[in-house]
């Protein structure tokens, strides 16, 4: 019996600064300073109680029990100044502003958790364990509880006296299935409760603070579910010499915390509901092997598969759909999430190609091609999401060389290339064509021609959305050892690394798997407002072991 | 060992049970916000939730987005080419691909709506004298009209919230006249309120100008709802009455001195440093601060200006059409820019051409323009620049360079006083009164200021009775409102309720043949060499809009907004 209580602190403090000077601003546009904390203190305490015992040595049995608090609060404060009287001050003293204004935040989040399981294996070839957890979480009001139970067996078939002859070539089996329940609980604390939203007016210089109800109180939400079923099966061949592991997995998500809105014409407010089914489905396959195991070469590798199908199974009456909304007024309602398509859908026009007129034309509901598709045209373009990926990593030694290639890929997944789109299209105020090759693009019918004033661009269209796919050496590094036996002081590590050697893709864009601006990562991710370039890096190293 | 065991326990003890044992654990303690049970109970309560709708009214015009329907009227279009397809379509009587304009007008005027309607719900709760809670409600009640209006003008049949209930998506289109009545109702309810004709303390008035909704503003929009109530679509002759009957109780009222309003010149109402003179009966105010982007920002300052010359967001251009026919003098002089300063960001030039002008004097073929967008200028929202490109004050002088900043807080006029002398006339002109004189007066007053001395339109108004009384009042309004996409009664609503449309549709849809300039004009240019000279014009300037209209006349549909289609998603209610 032990019992293990491990305790943390998490002390979190972040100050800012800013300041503008006019000459920033520009003439007769003002300047302003600020200062900004924040400060955020988390505790938490892990309690284990743990209790094994064997008996008869066949039976043995573990049995554990925890008991979990977390608790956060944030505060933050704001002071900042504007129409600054001297500029020299910069940002260290606000009063010499004409306006000062003064704010502050709090928020606060607590966490329980109870655990208790069960873990029970015969002989080591039969294996159960049973779990049950409880958490509770501050989020919410009235069903601040959710229970989660799990159970998994396992047989590990190469233990078995049937087996024994079977050893040397598969030296471990087993099979393993098992399903269980975990929750989500991930909604901005007070998202509940309907508190006053509160607005700010400016008149003159004046600040005005007012409140208004655009809340609306959800007391009965509740954790999010999500069952997942899975089975798999180990073995290892040649005594440890390969590896394989598949695993299948089938995950439903229910209850899904799901933000909706009123209509417009009641408000608008956003509320949380438990609304809605997702489902994950998919297989995992690791390999690993030592392939060449001699004396002086060696290659070791391990590749890992995984394939993925994810698909809204049902949304409610009230939101049918979920739109994006507008990205820098440059595309909009570009996804959907909606029931028999996956998160992160794209949604827009199908491009019908240039007319003889040099404009751009689109399919409208019924097929017809129109300068000026309206939004019951739209359709899905295709999904952010990959079919499938794959991690492979390979080590090659010869004497005293060694050589690590790290490749990465997915399939299956499309990329809407905003950043194409407003390259070239005259989009935005400067209405600049901004692409070296758009007079080629145009010639060859790919691209409307830029002196028509009226052309109606589209961006979230399937012009734009293309093929992702893509298969990348990350990294690639090749070491020399030179032992202390040669050098006499230590023990050397030359190595040469480059990372993103090269990307076998079509994607036209910079980076085929990149992440979005956008507070909504997974229904919005896919797109590609640019992306900071992946860099190729060169690194030389020397490591001395003294 | 069993020590060690002994002080572990306590340990946890201590550190599970101090922190997990009190029962409020797990409640939320949402320091520093505030919930409806304990609103509504003080002054003070009451004054923020004013705030909050003000707030409100301050981001539903803080950039150009609920605007964009106004492209339909004949005197605003947009830039072609650029982002503005949803201005476009609006201009070209087309269903949007872009539905930005039409979704943010629905939602920030249902956003009021919902903030007034919970106002005039709980005002009377609140622990304060009567008439604090008057002029709370009155407010209330005018927004939510003022709100409602704007929707039945630009969609028709829409939703009627009156109560913020969820109805589960369920509600019925309320009609036409049904909004209409609930409109009267609320604006009637507010006159009876008894607002204040002058506000006094911060922020109710701002620059000695009436922020807060006065007891003018309340009367100047009875007249103005009641005139679009005889009109299109309801077509009720019998509202004319009602309508010169509010308008003159403004008229008296500025007459014998209790509402302290006037009809200032034309180089006064679009000047930043008479921003709170007392021809505007109504406005917005803003932050003042040249930069931002916040809902408190104004971002319409560079929206009147085209982006190939100064910086500006080419949101809404002036219409060729509509400036050929529009009556010369002070007025379009303080409309429109007499002649266009084409020196550009820096460095400064007086260089200012007609808009008309060709570099090789010979008719427009599309690369040969002067001036930016080859159209005229509206300057309302503009301001010009000093050398070193900061704005000044001062009437708009066409020789001065423009301001290129997006954000300061020149007063959105919803309601001036010379359109409520429009109202007047044109309203007994249609029969609503036999005060001949009073309105032959009041246009008069209009006239005045808008054309120049002696010109023959001014002593024209003694003659004018009847129908010719009332259509020169509607287009005197159309004039005095032209380009102002911010006012509460734009051109595109008078054309609307004048049954106009679908002459503005026709004759963009049309050869658009007109001759604007006519040969012989006096043209300001300059030479190659920047030199500022004049050239007689040789031919008729004959140029149609670069936005083709091909949609087809399809009556309501044509006339009305789409309904956001994300509402109609939700509400299968919604639909035409």
């Amino acid at each position: 019996m032990t019992f293990t209580t491990s305790n943390g602190i998490d002390y979190y403090n972040y100050s800012g600064y800013s300041f503008t000077p006019e000459s920033y601003n520009g003439v007769g546009k003002g300047n302003g300073a600020s200062n900004s904390n924040t400060r955020r203190m988390l505790l938490q305490t892990v309690n284990n109680l743990t209790y094994i015992n064997t008996w008869n040595d066949v039976h043995n049995l573990t049995a554990t029990a925890v008991w979990e608090a977390t608790k956060s609060k944030t505060q933050g404060l704001t002071g900042s100044a504007t129409n600054l009287l001297t500029e020299s001050v910069t940002w260290y003293n606000l009063s010499v502003g004409s306006t000062t204004t003064a704010s502050n935040s709090y928020t606060d989040w607590g966490l329980l958790s109870a655990v208790g399981r069960v873990m029970y294996n015969y002989d080591n070839r039969y294996l159960v364990t049973a779990t049950f957890r409880a958490d509770g979480s501050s989020r919410f009001q009235n069903k601040k509880w959710g229970y989660f139970p799990s159970v998994a067996l396992a047989w590990t078939i190469s233990n078995e006296k049937f087996f024994e002859n079977l050893k040397p070539t598969i030296s471990n089996l087993k099979l393993r299935t098992s399903y269980g329940v975990v929750g989500n609980q991930d909604i901005t604390p007070y998202s509940t409760m309907a508190t006053l939203s509160q607005t700010t007016a400016y008149y003159g210089t004046t600040p005005y603070t007012g409140f208004w109800n655009n809340a609306i109180s959800t007391p009965d939400l509740k954790w999010e579910k999500t069952n997942q079923f899975d089975v798999g099966v180990d073995a290892q061949f040649l005594n440890g010499r390969f590896d394989v592991s598949i695993d299948y997995f089938y995950k439903t998500t229910s209850d899904a915390l799901l933000l909706t809105s009123n209509a417009a014409y009641l408000g608008g407010a956003s509320y949380y509901i438990n609304a809605g089914k997702v489902r994950n489905t998919g297989i995992d396959i690791a390999l690993s092997g030592n392939i060449i195991q001699g004396t002086d070469w060696n290659w070791n590798t391990s590749l890992n598969i995984g394939y993925l199908k994810n698909k809204v199974v049902k949304m409610t009456a009230d939101t049918p759909a979920l739109y994006a909304g507008s990205l820098q007024s440059i595309i909009s309602d570009y996804t959907i999430v909606t029931e028999g398509e996956a998160i992160g859908t794209f949604y827009g026009f199908e491009w019908a190609g240039i007319d003889s007129e040099g404009y751009d034309t689109y399919y409208d509901a019924d097929g017809n091609i129109t300068r000026n598709p309206v939004f019951a045209d739209r359709k899905v373009l295709g999904k952010a999401t990959p079919d499938w990926t794959l991690g492979w990593n390979n080590t090659v030694t010869y004497k005293n060389w060694s050589l690590n290639a790290f490749f990465t890929g997915a399939f299956g997944m499309q990329r809407l290339n905003a950043l194409r789109f407003a390259m070239y299209n005259k989009v935005g105020n400067s209405r600049q064509i901004m692409a070296a090759d758009y007079v080629s693009c145009w010639k060859a019918g790919e691209m409307a021609d830029p002196t028509l004033a009226d052309n109606n661009a589209l961006g979230e269209c399937s012009k734009y959305v293309e093929n992702a796919d893509y298969f990348r050496l990350d990294n690639l590094s090749l070491a020399y050892d030179l032992k202390k036996s040669i050098t006499k002081f230590a023990d050397v590590r030359l190595s040469v690394s480059v990372q993103n050697l090269f990307t076998i893709t079509s994607y036209k864009g910079s980076n085929p798997a990149g992440f979005p601006f956008s507070d909504h990562g997974d229904r919005d991710n896919g797109v590609d407002t640019g992306t900071f370039p992946t860099v190729r890096t060169w690194t030389i190293g020397a490591r001395f072991n003294f | 060992m069993k020590k060690k065991y002994i002080i572990g326990c306590l340990i946890a003890a201590a550190s599970t049970f101090g922190l997990a044992s009190c029962s409020d654990f797990l409640d939320e303690d949402p320091k520093g916000t505030i919930t409806e049970e304990t609103f509504y109970k003080s002054q003070n309560d009451l004054d923020m939730a004013m705030y909050a709708i003000y707030s409100l009214v301050q981001s539903y015009q803080c950039n150009s987005n609920p605007m964009i329907v106004d492209c339909q009227g004949s005197d605003v279009t947009s830039t072609t080419g650029s982002n503005k397809a949803a201005y476009l379509a609006a201009d070209a009587f087309e269903e949007p691909s872009d539905t930005k304009g039409i979704e943010q007008l629905w939602s920030a005027m249902y956003k009021i709506i919902k903030a007034s309607n919970s106002l005039i719900m709980n005002a009377d709760n609140a622990a304060t004298s009567e008439t604090e809670i008057n002029i709370a409600k009155g407010n209330a009640y005018f927004w939510r009209a003022y709100c409602y209006f704007n929707l039945v003008r630009y969609y028709g049949p829409v939703v009627l919230n009156l109560t913020n209930e969820n109805d589960y998506n369920q509600s019925p289109l309320s009609s036409v006249a049904d909004v209409y009545a609930q409109i009267i109702s609320d604006l009637e309810a507010a006159d009876k309120c008894n607002l204040p004709a002058k506000y006094t303390t911060e922020p109710r008035a701002v620059g000695g100008a009436n922020n807060y909704v006065s007891a003018q503003a309340v009367k100047a929009a009875l007249a103005a709802v009641y005139l679009h109530k005889g009109g299109w679509p309801l077509n009720d002759t019998s509202a004319y009455a009602q309508a010169a009957a509010y308008a003159k109780q403004v008229i008296d009222g500025v007459n014998n001195g209790t509402y302290d309003q006037a009809v200032v010149d034309w180089g006064t109402v679009y000047d930043y440093g008479q921003n709170y003179n007392n021809g505007c009966i109504l406005g917005i105010d803003y932050y003042t601060r040249a930069g931002g982007w916040a809902s408190y920002d104004s971002q319409l300052t560079c929206c009147h200006q085209s982006g190939k010359l100064w910086a500006g967001w080419g949101d809404f251009l002036a219409e060729r059409y509509f400036w050929s026919n529009y009556p010369d003098g002070p007025r379009k002089r303080g409309v429109y820019s007499e002649t266009i300063n084409v020196g550009g960001v820096y460095p400064p030039s007086t260089n200012s051409v007609s808009w008309w002008a060709t570099t090789d004097e010979k008719a427009y073929d599309g690369t040969n323009q002067i001036a930016p967008d080859y159209r005229p200028m509206f300057v309302g929202y503009s301001l010009n620049a000093d050398d070193y490109g900061a704005y000044i004050t001062g009437a708009w002088d066409c020789s001065k360079p423009v301001w290129t900043g997006m954000c300061l807080d020149k007063r959105h006029q919803l309601i001036r006083y010379s359109e409520v002398l429009c109202w007047y006339a044109e309203a007994v002109g249609r029969g609503g009164s036999s005060d001949i004189s009073g309105a032959q007066s009041a246009l008069r007053q209009v006239r005045e200021v808008a054309y120049d001395a002696g010109d023959a339109k001014i002593a024209e108004c003694s003659n004018l009775t009847g129908t010719a009384l009332a259509e020169a009042a509607a287009y005197e309004h159309m004039y005095e409102v032209a380009g102002n996409t911010l006012g509460m009664v734009t051109v595109r609503s008078d054309e609307l309720r004048l049954n106009l449309l679908e002459s503005v549709w026709s004759y963009r849809h049309g050869s658009q043949s007109s001759v604007l300039v006519p040969k012989g004009t006096l043209t300001y240019s300059i030479d190659a060499n920047n030199n500022p000279y004049t050239y007689t014009l040789s031919y008729d300037v004959v140029v149609p809009e670069e936005m083709s209209v091909s949609s087809s006349w399809n009556g309501d549909k044509s006339i009305y907004m789409q309904y956001p289609p994300t509402e109609y998603a939700k509400n299968p209610n919604l639909v035409r």
